[in-house]
């Protein structure tokens, strides 16, 4: 391979802008900052995870050393009221607590420490009260109501075709209830936000956020102040994950509220076990999926009802629910499906977004169904995907969008299954001794085996979110040729910044060294939306093209003054020049901007982009739920210790279908930690739950991989680019993430020949299950 | 909060005499975690970095004088008692240094550096010490279970004078030691375990958790297999995590010694050391899982330990 050295446009291999920062440890993060007469915050909150309030005991709260502030429900001016979707929020529990980690109070003192010494003399007395602790009791008449209203929050339904049409077809069904575990984001900076009043009640905040423009609405409502007098300025960000989409207006919220009350800034950084317990999770979900299949693998469709355990909140989980069941038939061709998924309030741990966004879930009960179908008829996985995939034939999803990519699900099985050397061992006997912990079967202790999981995804918001699915870009060139892009989506470490530069140095034709990116201030750009579902790369990058093409247009007419009478649009602009490709002659970047500010030009513009509307229809789940669709198979090799249940993952091929890699080596990052987070949550991560209580709330007891654990990724890119994309580009962030899951869970159960149906696969579930193999099993001793 | 950093056992003693209750650190990984979760919160604390307990010597116990395998010849603790050779380890001898020990003629100081070398990360490494791992009690302890499996010996300074205890006096339970009041763990005496020339040993650390490292051992095996003409001349079996402290599996060791590897004997060794776990089950794992992974690690070491033999 031919080493790339170019330094401009998309495609080139250059160091992201942020990357020295950080590497050094100069970025500087929330906990960093310090601005003077800050005060600090600290949150009182409940032990218990249902009950009534008897008291809060705050007597002695405030006359504990440096404690200027507390806060409860009845001191709070604003509405007690803090909901994104629903308002069954409140920033401060009144009467009633929910959940473990709910704030119950207010704090603000001196010092950090002095704030966190004034909770734990805090002795609230609560009575403990009925919960609901599992999702699957949650809508029986019996279960506590967690909100007066009831707990079911809501319903989401996909109708297509006729169930019993398809019912009397079939020759086969498979069923299975698959149990999801969560998974916490474990952002290597946790939440927090420095809140700064100005003068006539104006906020200045500042935010580890991937959502500024959130922070800034929930902030308002609750303050009744104006959205011109709140400037939220996102701070470097170090991981988000959808950690920090919705959850961090509430430590923002908290800190704002405190402030005005003080006339005096307020810092809250939430220390670890604190926001383990009390920030938002993946959702954990229980799948009931029957598909109806034919004896030649071909499949027909489903019946699938899907749980989803909110916590104690809606937060976000109605979009998250919302996406699992679009997403809960995975990229097959079906001539009916019947879908029905719950959001259900228990008294959990909060549910909200999270990398894949209710799709990870659903996608290993998709793709463990379609494994099983392949073993049940003898057939290999891979054939029955390839026998019922979407493709330009039949290019229809269970939603009833017709995908023009419909083609590029087949191509990334294909490369990943060429690429990973796809041979899985169902077909061999698997009924041996392998798992006896005996020492003549030591050989048969290691277990190999490969799992497959192809998905699609949608790349940006649902069709609900459609108001906010649009975005901008503003930008200056300055008179020495540098120039400043300023846009709406936030970099969390994910690399939007350098995507954005190199979308702005393609579109000017110069280095991306030129160009500086900044993280989000939102009096500098209009609300772009928010910076989720794999779209920051579509809207910055839309809106910069658009604000380059503006800029581009202005300086090509100077250029071609410059040149003497050339014609404006055959110009082209390329390696730091705009040239005329006929005679050759060019005039460099930097002159015709020095000619633009000679002229007393406007040498800035303002780039927006505005998707496609589209149609789509709640009571039948049916219609245009997305701009595009980014499909992706990810084929995982695992070796299983049967005698400890320990999985290794040795390795992983990733075919992505990515339209164009915008910049490359944060593109490969984006694949590989995905990759490797979605490792952790398929085989180790377990969030242990005790009433609602989280009994590891911290990375001593909940494991993430480390460097030992990852596997080998290999990356397979395919770029056949997207017309909505910038330069083709599709979406990666979560599509990185979601088929790996089911590819360890149809792996582990390739390896060892029984049929796995919870994540997340830890050595102690994964050595019962071969326990339970042996003891079910005639020839297991 | 006083903190104190004498610089000699005598002062340390002192100073704890007057200061009933105060903490002694050493690399402070576990005081200091606790202390920041408010699970711990000491009036006073003894740094101990300034006692020169950090080098360690191999006394080979003859009369020439001991080899000083590091800088600083300070020995710790009591040097009255003739043990016999072994090594002499200072309590704030870190696992860092301690994973360097090298053991070519497998003398069991091997399975200590091995131990060591598996305790959390790179950075804990360099500042958790061999007393602290003691001190701390906690039955998960890796490098505690390796001294368990070598008989270790324990010494202590107070106010009574300096003492030596066997290992498994010193540990009583999750979170307790026998140390009493004023006084504080000077070293460790690691005996080397000797061994014939025409022998082969096998001697390592292994645990079972969730991920391949920085994991609290769910269960863990610290083990010498010495083998001479097919038969096992030593066995050390030593288990952390599936007691109130690290045990050692004694009827299995018992049963083993002075007989061949084979399968039928592995067997029965692993069902005796499972039988000798007393687990409990908490949120890491289940005392099932726990006897369970007892098994596998006894035959998994058994096993290889046979083919080594042959």
């Amino acid at each position: 391979m031919t080493k790339d050295c170019r330094k401009w446009g998309v495609g080139a291999r250059t160091v992201r802008p942020d990357a020295e920062a950080k590497v050094r440890g100069e970025a500087l993060y929330l906990a960093d900052m310090k601005v003077n007469g800050m005060l600090h915050a600290a949150l009182v909150t409940s032990p218990v995870a249902s009950g009534h309030i008897e008291s809060l005991g705050l007597d002695h709260v405030r006359e504990e050393p440096g404690v200027q502030i507390v806060l409860s429900a009845d001191d709070l001016r604003g509405a007690n009221q803090i909901g994104i979707i629903f308002d069954d929020q409140p920033l401060l529990a009144a009467g009633r607590v929910r959940m473990v980690g709910e704030r119950l109070a207010l704090i603000a003192a001196d010092s950090e420490e002095q704030a966190w010494a004034a909770v734990r003399a805090a002795k609230p007395q609560i009575a403990a009260e009925p919960g609901v602790f599992d999702v699957a009791d949650a809508l029986s008449p019996n279960a506590p109501k967690v909100h007066d209203s009831g707990n079911l929050i809501k319903e989401f339904v996909m109708h297509r075709g006729h169930m019993d049409d398809i019912e009397s077809r079939a020759d086969l069904v498979i069923e299975g209830e698959y149990r999801i575990g969560g998974q916490e984001h474990a952002y290597m900076e946790g939440q927090g936000a420095i809140v700064i009043p100005g003068p006539g009640g104006t906020l200045t905040v500042y935010s580890s956020t991937q959502c500024p423009f959130y922070v800034r609405q929930r902030i308002c409502r609750m303050t009744g102040l104006a959205e011109a007098d709140v400037r939220v300025v996102q701070t470097v960000t170090g991981g988000a994950f959808g950690g920090k989409e919705d959850y961090p207006d509430e430590p923002a919220c908290c800190a704002a509220v405190l402030a005005l009350r003080a006339h005096r800034p307020v810092r809250l950084v939430l220390p670890r076990e604190v926001d383990f317990q009390g920030s938002t999770k993946r959702h954990r979900m229980v799948v009931r999926h029957q598909l109806y299949a034919l004896n030649s693998g071909r499949i027909l469709g489903a019946k699938v009802e899907i749980l989803v355990d909110a916590g104690a909140y809606a937060g976000m989980s109605t979009v998250v629910a919302e996406r699992a069941n679009s997403s809960c038939i995975g990229p097959y061709h079906v001539d009916a499906v019947q879908v029905s998924t719950k959001v259900c309030y228990t008294n959990n741990l909060f549910g909200g977004p999270f990398r894949g966004f209710g799709a990870p879930q659903v996608s290993a009960a998709h793709e463990q169904q379609m494994n099983r179908l392949a073993w049940k008829l003898g057939l290999d996985p891979v054939a029955v995907r390839r026998t019922n995939l979407l493709n330009h034939d039949r290019p229809t999803l269970a939603t009833g969008e017709v995908l023009p990519c419909a083609d590029m699900g087949p191509k990334t099985l294909d490369e990943a299954v060429f690429h990973s050397k796809w041979q899985p061992r169902w077909n061999e006997s698997v009924k041996s001794v392998a798992g006896v912990i005996d020492p003549e079967a030591q050989g048969d202790r290691y277990r190999d085996g490969m799992g497959v999981g192809t998905i699609v995804y949608g790349c940006s918001l649902h069709h609900g979110g459609l108001l906010l699915d649009r975005g901008g870009a503003s930008m200056i060139l300055q008179a020495d040729g540098t120039v400043n892009v300023a846009i709406g989506v936030t970099e969390m470490g994910q690399g939007a910044l350098a995507a954005a530069r190199a979308i702005a140095s393609q579109g000017l034709g110069i280095s991306q060294e030129r160009i500086r990116v900044r993280e989000v201030d939102s009096a500098m750009v209009p609300d772009s939306g928010p910076t989720v579902a794999s779209r920051a790369t579509l809207i910055a990058g839309r809106a910069i093209m658009d604000a380059t093409k503006i800029l581009a247009d202005r300086l090509r007419n100077i250029a071609a003054d410059l040149l003497g009478r050339v014609p404006a649009p055959q110009l082209e602009f390329g390696n730091d020049r705009i040239t005329d490709p006929v005679s050759g002659r060019f005039v460099s970047f930097s002159e015709a901007v020095t000619a633009l500010y000679g002229r007393r030009e406007n040498p800035a513009a303002v780039g927006w982009f505005r998707p496609p509307d589209r149609e789509y229809d709640d009571e039948s789940g049916q219609g245009g739920a997305y701009i595009f669709y980014a499909f992706a198979t990810q084929v995982a090799r695992v070796r299983v210790d049967t005698w400890t249940g320990m999985v290794q993952v040795r390795q992983v091929t990733a075919a992505h279908d990515v339209g164009r890699a915008i910049h490359p080596p944060s593109l490969e990052g984006q694949i590989q930690g995905g990759v490797v987070q979605s490792m952790g949550w398929a085989t180790m991560e377990d969030l242990l739950l005790d009433q609602g209580v989280l009994q590891n709330p911290g990375f001593t007891n909940y494991h993430i991989p480390t460097a030992t654990d990852a596997p080998d990724v290999r990356i397979v890119l395919l770029e056949e680019g997207t017309p909505e994309g910038p330069y083709g580009a599709k979406g990666i962030g979560e599509p990185s993430f979601i088929p790996g899951g089911a590819a360890i869970l149809g792996a582990v159960s390739d390896a060892l020949g029984i049929e796995l149906t919870e994540l997340p696969l830890t050595p102690q579930r994964v050595r019962m299950a071969v326990e339970a193999a042996q003891t079910s099993s005639p020839e297991g001793k | 909060m006083e903190y104190y950093r004498p610089t000699s056992v005598e002062d340390a003693v002192q100073i704890l005499g007057r200061s009933p209750g105060a903490a002694c650190m050493a690399g402070g990984t576990d005081l200091v975690v606790a202390m920041r979760s408010h699970k711990r919160g000491p009036h006073a604390i003894v740094d101990l970095s300034g006692l020169g307990l950090d080098t360690w010597i191999f006394d080979d116990a003859s009369n020439r004088p001991a080899k000083v395998k590091t800088q600083g010849t300070k020995k710790a603790g009591n040097d009255e008692q003739r043990l016999g050779p072994g090594w002499r380890i200072g309590a704030t001898v870190t696992m860092a240094v301690l994973k360097t020990l090298e053991d070519e003629d497998n003398l069991g100081v091997g399975l200590l550096a091995d131990a060591a070398s598996q305790v959390g990360a790179t950075q804990i490494q360099n500042r958790a010490t061999a007393g602290g791992n003691l001190c701390n009690g906690s039955p998960a302890a890796d490098a505690v279970c390796a001294m368990v499996a070598l008989d270790a010996l324990i010494e202590i300074a107070g106010p009574t004078g300096a003492e030596t205890m066997p290992i498994g006096k010193f540990l009583l339970g999750p979170g307790r030691v026998n140390l009493e009041p004023g006084q504080f763990l000077t070293g460790i005496f690691v005996p080397a375990h000797d061994m014939k020339k025409s022998s082969v040993a096998l001697q390592e650390y292994r645990k079972v958790g969730s991920r391949t490292s920085l994991v609290i051992a769910v269960a863990g095996l610290a083990a010498r297999t010495v083998l001479d003409k097919g038969k096992v001349v030593e066995s050390r079996l030593a288990l952390s995590s599936v007691a109130p402290t690290c045990i050692r599996a004694t009827e299995a060791e018992a049963y083993l010694t002075g007989g061949p590897l084979s399968p039928d004997r592995i067997r029965e060794a692993s069902h005796l050391a499972r039988e000798e776990a007393r687990p409990i089950t908490d949120l890491r794992a289940t005392d099932q899982y726990r006897k369970e992974m007892v098994s596998a690690l006894v035959t998994d070491h058994l096993t290889r330990a046979a083919a080594l033999a042959q």
